[in-house]
C-alpha cells in the first residue's frame, strides 16, 4: 500500500484521537487545569539544608 | 509543622549543580572555540586536543547543565502541580548522586579518549549502564509521584516531563546496545547505515526530547508562574504535545541526507521535520500569548525577559531546523558551521535562557529567600546572554554559507575552485566573533553564579525565620 495512504490514515487517526479527547473536557475543567501552575505553596520546611 | 513537606532538598542540590556544570561546560566551550582561533591552544597533547575536548563540552552542557536543570525543575514542578511530596526520597537522592557520578565518569573518560565515538552518546559501556540505572530510578520517582497526586488532572508540564523521561530512557538504551570487551570499550551491535540511522534517531531525539520536550515542560510552569497568568490555551497545549511527540521521533534521518541511508528514509525524515514546524510553533505561541495583557511586565522583569526571549529563539530555531532538513538546503549546510549555529541558537537561545529564567525564579523559592540578591545583575546577564547568542549565531551563519559555497564551487573543467584550507582561512574571522559571543554568554553565567552565591549568603526571609523559631 502506498506510503501516502499510511500517512493519511495516521493524520486522520491523530485528528480523531485528539478531538475526541478534547471534547471530553469542559471549558471550565480546562481552565481549572491551567491554573494548577499558579497554586501558591507555603515555604519549604527544611530550606536550610543543602 | 508540615508533616508532608515537599522534598526541596534534591531540587536545591540539582539547582546548584546546574550552575556548576553550566559554568564548567560553557567555559570549556569558550576554550575550544579559542582553539579554533589559536590552534596552539591544543598544546600538542592528546588530552587537551579539540577532538577530545569537544565531546566533553557537549556532555557537560547537555547532561550536566541541561540535565541537572531538568531534574531540578521536574522534581519541583511535579510536587507543586500534583500537590504531593516526591515519592521515595532516598531514590530521589540516589538520582542526584548517581547523576553526578555519571558526570565524573564523563569528565575522566572523555579526555582519555575512552568513547563510543557516537555523538552525544560518547559515554562508554559501564558509564552507559550506570546512566540507565539512574534514569530508570528517575522514572520510578517521577511516575510514582504522579500516581500519588492529590489533584485529579495531571498538569500539562508533567505530560511533557513524562514523555521526555520515557523516550530518553528508550533512546539511551537502544543506541548504547553493544558488546563490551572491557570496562570502557565496546562494539555496537549495529553497523554501517543501520548504525548511522540508530545513532541519529538517538541524536535528533536527544535534541527533541532531552532539550525540547523536557524544557517545554519547564516553560509551561515558569511562564504562567512569572506572569501570574494561566497558559494562553490549555487545549493548544494538549494538541501540540501529542503532535510534537508523535512527529519528533521521525526526524532523525535529516542528519543523513545524501549519505548511504536509503532515499525513502531520508525523505521520510525530511517530511516529518517540516510538519514538525506546526506543533513546535504551537508551543511557542502558547508561551508567548500567555503574556497577553501582561506585556508591560517585560519593562521591569528581567526574569520574564529571559523566558520570553527564550521562546523567541525557540521559534527561530524550530523554523530554521525544518528549513535545514530540506534536502536541497541540507546539501549546502551539512558539515558546515551553519549546523553549529543552529545548534547553539537552540542550546543557548532556548535551552539555556529558559533554564536561566526558570532558575532565577526557583532559587529564592527553594532556598527560602524573598528574591535574588540583585535584579540589576539579572538584567546584565540577560543582555550578555542575548548579545552573546546573536553574535554566535550570525558568525556561524556567515561561516556556514561561506563554507558551503566555497566547498561546492567548481571550475568550468569540473575541478574544485577552492581547496579545503582556503575555506578554513575564510572561516577564521567567524571563529573569532563566535569566541567573543561565547565569552559574553559565559560572563553572564558567571554573573549568575555570583548573584546566586550572594543570594544564599543573605539572611533567610522573615516567614522562614518565624517558622524556625516556633
Amino acid at each position: 500500500m502506498p506510503v501516502e495512504f499510511l500517512m493519511l490514515f495516521i493524520v486522520i487517526g491523530f485528528y480523531l484521537a485528539v478531538s475526541k479527547t478534547l471534547s471530553r473536557y469542559r471549558n471550565d475543567e480546562l481552565d481549572q487545569a491551567a491554573r494548577l501552575a499558579l497554586l501558591e505553596e507555603p515555604p519549604p520546611e527544611d530550606s536550610l539544608r543543602f | 509543622m508540615h508533616t508532608n513537606a515537599y522534598n526541596y532538598r534534591v531540587v536545591r542540590q540539582f539547582t546548584i549543580m546546574t550552575l556548576v556544570w553550566g559554568a564548567l561546560g560553557m567555559a570549556l566551550g569558550v576554550f575550544i572555540a579559542a582553539q579554533l582561533v589559536w590552534p596552539q591552544l591544543n598544546f600538542d597533547l592528546p588530552w587537551t586536543s579539540f577532538g577530545r575536548l569537544r565531546p566533553l563540552h557537549t556532555s557537560l552542557v547537555i547532561f550536566g547543565f541541561a540535565g541537572c536543570a531538568q531534574f531540578a525543575t521536574s522534581y519541583y514542578i511535579v510536587q507543586r502541580t500534583c500537590q504531593t511530596p516526591l515519592a521515595f526520597n532516598r531514590l530521589a537522592a540516589f538520582t542526584f548522586w548517581g547523576w553526578q557520578l555519571t558526570m565524573l565518569i564523563l569528565l575522566v573518560t572523555l579526555p582519555l579518549g575512552l568513547t563510543t565515538t557516537k555523538e552525544y552518546a560518547e559515554i562508554e559501556f559501564t558509564g552507559a549502564v550506570w546512566m540507565a540505572i539512574v534514569w530508570i530510578t528517575y522514572a520510578v520517582v517521577f511516575f510514582a509521584t504522579v500516581a500519588r497526586r492529590k489533584t485529579k488532572h495531571i498538569y500539562v508540564a508533567n505530560w511533557f516531563f513524562a514523555a521526555f523521561i520515557i523516550t530518553i530512557g528508550v533512546l539511551h538504551i537502544v543506541n548504547h546496545l553493544a558488546i563490551p570487551v572491557s570496562w570502557f570499550k565496546s562494539y555496537p551491535i549495529y553497523a554501517g547505515a543501520t548504525d548511522a540511522m540508530v545513532q541519529w534517531w538517538y541524536g535528533h531525539n536527544a535534541v527533541g526530547f532531552f532539550l525540547t520536550t523536557g524544557f517545554l515542560g519547564m516553560m509551561y510552569y515558569f511562564v504562567p508562574k512569572q506572569t501570574n497568568r494561566p497558559v494562553y490555551s490549555y487545549r493548544l497545549s494538549i494538541v501540540h504535545f501529542w503532535a510534537l511527540i508523535g512527529l519528533y521521533i521521525w526526524a532523525g534521518p535529516h542528519h543523513l541526507h545524501y549519505t548511504a541511508l536509503p532515499d525513502w528514509a531520508q525523505t521520510l525524515g525530511m517530511v516529518m521535520s517540516l510538519i514538525l514546524l506546526a506543533p513546535s510553533w504551537g508551543g511557542m505561541i502558547n508561551g508567548m500569548m500567555t503574556l497577553s495583557g501582561a506585556w508591560h511586565k517585560l519593562r521591569t522583569d528581567p526574569i520574564l525577559r529571559f523566558l520570553v526571549v527564550a521562546l523567541a529563539f525557540y521559534g527561530m530555531s524550530t523554523f530554521e531546523g525544518p528549513m535545514m532538513a530540506i534536502k536541497t538546503v541540507n546539501a549546502l549546510s551539512h558539515y558546515t558551521d551553519w549546523t553549529i549555529g543552529h545548534v547553539h541558537a537552540g542550546a543557548l537561545g532556548w535551552v539555556a535562557m529558559i533554564s536561566i529564567g526558570s532558575l532565577y525564579h526557583l532559587i529564592p523559592k527553594v532556598f527560602g529567600r524573598q528574591q535574588m540578591y540583585s535584579v540589576g545583575m539579572i538584567n546584565a546577564h540577560f543582555w550578555l546572554a542575548t548579545i552573546g547568542t546573536v553574535l554566535y549565531i550570525v558568525s556561524m551563519w556567515v561561516n556556514g554559507i561561506t563554507q558551503g559555497l566555497m566547498w561546492r564551487a567548481v571550475n568550468v573543467d569540473g575541478t574544485l575552485t577552492y581547496s579545503f584550507v582556503e575555506a578554513l582561512e575564510a572561516s577564521h574571522p567567524g571563529f573569532i566573533v563566535r569566541w567573543v559571543g561565547g565569552l559574553c554568554f559565559l560572563v553572564g553565567m558567571l554573573l549568575m553564579l555570583l548573584n546566586s552565591w550572594l543570594t544564599l549568603k543573605q539572611p533567610h526571609s522573615p516567614s522562614e525565620v518565624l517558622q524556625h523559631a516556633s
